[in-house]
């Protein structure tokens, strides 16, 4: 056997050659599957044979042999088939993708563990892979699909696939290492059946939305029938006709073919998905979870599987006969689909585009940022020129030709910023599963509502909400809506909702996710935060309804009574804010006992320039950010109180507190002459406050710099930005701000 | 082997970082980079330099190829060809245009500069 870990002690060079590989194998499994019908294709074989002989290559410089063993046997098969050695059939196309999946799968650990470990930047760290098992069992089916591809050339059709599957049966019935094998293989098998259920459901779930009868939904549902049908073939080869899923299994695998062929008519024919046919896609799906799941908890099935076989067969012949073009035979036509590869020929024909690296898109995205700020001295200049040189018609024409740059850098601005945005879409559709899981686990009934799914928002962004997203719908889901019971003796419907809704408002994107469960009790937050030593019981009673309810979002609360295996493990919900901080977003909570949670995210539609807001206090210049500002207005001197060390006046029939931005960062005393006091109100989602500076300036695009060492954990600032004019001012932090000036 | 000059050709960035890294700390220095078989061809007719590094499987046009026409443009350029697992007949075909220079993937940093430290000799001993 391999070493089970492995040193990388060059970090960065790993990191680089991760992007190289993530870029080579991006695309390939498509390219495989074109194989299929293409197998003679040389210049597509030499470019997935390229791919991933360069995998092996970079693989083997930094030392990880599990990578480079397995590119290396998957350039293997590929050779063979560029040599003409072997004809592609369908097991080798299916291994093939196992094998680049399972490819993928390292890289990902890999990716995963190296962000794990971003402390010891340039040090030495130990990586360890836990699929040894596995990717021997994917290296063996691997080469005996190409034996069996070897032997089987030139065979009719028809009695390869009967005698392949026979051959591999007698092959491997004889190897000794096959329980280890049927171990690993039955782990896959079931994470990639449960993957693909979720793809013909999902395609499903679109066609009766949509009515679609978009001929790519059966494609989608053919390709993953044809890889459960792969992976159950594979497993099948491992196991031993006396294993207790055999039978099953066998079963399983006849109707799944079955099936495929009968999608095969609908595929070849640019036939309509019908509504039997959709009924029968639930059966036969529900048919497979049922044996599937039951496999897991090691049960017996006996599931009417005659039944459905039956009809399976049944709507088949039914079309075979009706079906006009008779010819189709009643075998898998996988092979000779022609009209597959030039259906997707067509469909990229319509949509014309390019795949661009995310990494030239914030180059693209940082440059435009720097134009802004550069585009911002023009307004600068022109202002010197009127007032310090007196030539105001120099300063017009300057002028003139600061807005037209304005406007052309906006435009830019807008449409790369178009181009890196994504519909909310492709992390909204992780979360039916993590919802079916919790209500299955937990006996609920939960209907998961999701709308705006088409809402885009900055790619950067998508990626850093998705966990904490997870984590709050797992929160609704499994502390939020109660057991059917429960809400039953409640008077509420017995089925309870959540729903996950995006939108767009202001120049900025909300998701919220709303549970109309148990809500949170405020007098238990109250008493857990006592309890837990974050505050005290004066200060307790002393707390908004609001201000009581953001206390979950400390470190280390959790309401929750039990600590369940999904959630509750009392380091979410802080993990959940600052997450979402960190991309300028916004947390805010409602709630009511007895009548749900709803969360609501606010997010800014791009990370990379915002708007602020640039004030002067005690001769030092600061910038809002604009998301934070509620409004601005002047206090009269008089109207402000003092109470216990602390300011406050009142502000549309709310008490609200005053504090002085140069006493927060201590920069030195207020103006004290003036009677009436600019403020700028902010908020952080619960709080309001009302912090007053010198001069309100003006508003203006502004590109975050962060500041790096010990200049970052400076509380209240978040960063630094240039001027026009070249000066550099910090940009303030309000939510930082307001807890300051609470201290 | 001060300011013997060094051509990378190789489709992944992260080799020619290895490579440079080492040349870079030996002396050598590196007048040009390519990352496919045809940009190698027009940065040698540019830039000359006394050795080449060739990987064999790239895009567009592979380092056999590559190869080929550089010897066909200059006879006596000095390539030293790096092979990986598996790519034992290219390397019989590269013998037989004419290279005498083989590394097998992966190498350290010190053994390719020990190569190219022998071929420089060889050709100012020869």
């Amino acid at each position: 056997m391999m070493s089970k870990g492995f040193y990388l002690d060059d970090i960065d060079l790993v990191k680089m050659f991760i992007d190289e590989w993530t870029e080579c194998l991006e695309g390939l499994e498509k390219e495989i599957l074109k194989l299929e019908v293409h197998s003679d294709d040389s210049e597509l074989l030499n470019n997935i044979f390229r791919r991933v002989h360069s995998i092996k290559g970079g693989s083997s410089f930094v030392g990880l042999h599990c990578i480079t063993r397995l590119s290396h046997e998957i350039e293997f098969t590929l050779d063979a088939i560029r040599k003409n050695r072997v004809s592609v059939n369908l097991e080798l196309i299916d291994s093939l993708l196992l094998a680049i999946d399972f490819l993928n799968g390292y890289i990902g650990q890999l990716i995963n563990k190296l962000e794990e470990c971003k402390s010891g930047e340039n040090g030495t760290i130990y990586i360890e892979f836990d699929d040894d098992e596995k990717e021997d069992s994917i290296l063996n089916g691997l080469k005996q699909a190409l034996i069996q591809c070897e032997k089987s050339d030139k065979e009719d059709e028809k009695s390869v696939e009967k005698s392949e599957q026979e051959a591999a049966l007698e092959i491997l019935q004889s190897e000794e290492f096959k329980s280890r094998l049927a171990e690993g293989m039955k782990d896959q098998f079931l994470v990639e059946c449960a993957e693909h259920i979720e793809k013909i459901e999902c395609q499903l779930f679109s066609v009766l939305n949509n009515g679609s009868d978009d001929s790519e939904v059966i494609n989608e549902i053919f390709r993953a029938v044809h890889s459960i049908k792969g992976g159950i073939g594979i497993y099948l080869a491992t196991i031993t006709p006396d294993n207790p899923d055999y039978a099953g299994l066998k079963e399983l695998s006849e109707i799944v073919h079955n099936f495929e062929s009968l999608l095969a008519i609908f595929r070849d024919n640019g036939m309509t998905p019908e509504k039997t046919l959709i009924d029968l896609c639930y059966e036969v799906t529900d048919y497979i979870k049922n044996v599937v799941s039951d496999d897991a908890s090691q049960e017996c099935h006996n599931v009417n599987a005659g039944d459905i076989l039956e009809k399976v067969n049944g709507y088949t012949l039914q079309l075979q006969t009706t079906s006009k073009n008779s010819t189709n035979s009643f075998v898998p036509s996988v092979r000779n689909s022609d009209g597959k590869i030039s259906n997707i020929q067509q469909k990229s024909a319509v949509i014309q585009s390019v795949r661009v690296s995310q990494d030239k898109l914030d180059k693209m995205m940082n440059m435009i940022s720097e134009l802004l700020i550069a585009k911002n001295s023009f307004m600068h200049i022109s202002s010197r020129l009127n007032l310090e040189y007196d030539l105001p018609e120099m300063s017009k024409e300057i002028k003139k030709v600061g807005s037209y740059i304005n406007r052309i850098s906006d435009e830019l601005q807008n449409v790369l910023m178009s181009i890196r945005m994504v519909k909310v879409k492709t992390i909204f559709q992780k979360m039916p599963r993590v919802v079916r899981d919790i209500s299955q686990t937990n006996g609920k009934k939960i209907e998961l509502i999701m709308e705006g799914e088409d809402t885009e928002i900055d790619k950067t962004i998508i990626e850093q909400i998705s966990d904490p997203l997870v984590h709050l719908i797992r929160n609704a889901a499994d502390h939020g809506v109660e057991t059917p019971e429960e809400r039953l003796s409640k008077g509420k419907p017995e089925c309870g909702s959540v729903i996950l809704r995006a939108y767009n408002k202001n120049k900025s994107v909300y998701i919220e996710i709303e549970d109309d469960g148990r809500g949170i009790d405020v007098e238990n937050v109250k008493k857990k935060a006592v309890e837990k030593g974050f505050i005290t019981e004066t200060e307790a009673g002393l707390m908004s309804k609001g201000q009581l309810m953001n206390l979950i979002f400390l470190p280390g609360f959790s309401t929750a009574k039990q600590v369940t295996e999904v959630s509750g493990r009392g380091v979410g919900m802080d993990i959940v804010k600052s997450n979402i901080e960190k991309i300028n977003g916004n947390i805010a909570i409602e709630s009511e006992v007895d009548k749900g949670t709803k969360f609501i995210i606010q997010l800014p539609l791009t990370l990379a320039v915002s708007h602020g807001l640039i004030v002067e206090a005690a001769g030092e210049t600061y910038i809002f950010p604009l998301e934070y500002i509620v409004e601005t207005v002047k206090i009269p001197r008089n109207s402000i109180h003092r109470f216990n060390k602390k300011y406050f006046t009142h502000l549309r029939g709310d008490v609200i507190g005053v504090e002085w931005l140069s006493k927060i960062f201590l920069t030195g005393d207020c103006e004290t002459e003036k009677d009436e006091l600019n403020a700028v109100i902010i908020s952080n989602g619960a709080d309001k406050y009302a912090i007053i500076v010198d001069k309100l300036k003006n508003e203006q695009e502004f590109v975050v710099k962060t500041l790096d060492g010990h200049l970052g954990s400076i509380p209240g600032i978040s960063g630094s930005t240039l001027l026009g004019n070249g000066q550099v001012v910090l940009i303030v932090n309000p939510a930082d701000i307001i807890q300051l000036a609470q201290k | 082997m001060k300011g013997k000059r060094l051509m990378i050709v190789d489709d992944s960035p992260a080799i020619h970082v290895i490579i440079e890294r080492a040349a870079a700390a030996n002396g050598y220095e590196v007048c040009a980079h390519a990352k496919n078989g045809d940009e190698a061809v027009k940065q040698y007719k540019l830039t000359m330099p006394d050795v080449i590094t060739m990987d064999i499987t790239m895009p567009v046009k592979d380092g056999l190829a590559a190869s080929k026409e550089i010897l066909a443009e200059n006879p006596d350029a000095k390539i030293l060809m790096l092979s990986a697992m598996g790519d034992e007949e290219i390397i019989k075909e590269a013998k037989d245009i004419g290279i005498t220079h083989f590394l097998k993937k992966p190498f350290k940093g010190e053994e390719i500069v020990n190569v190219i430290n022998n071929m420089i000799s060889n050709q100012s001993g020869g």
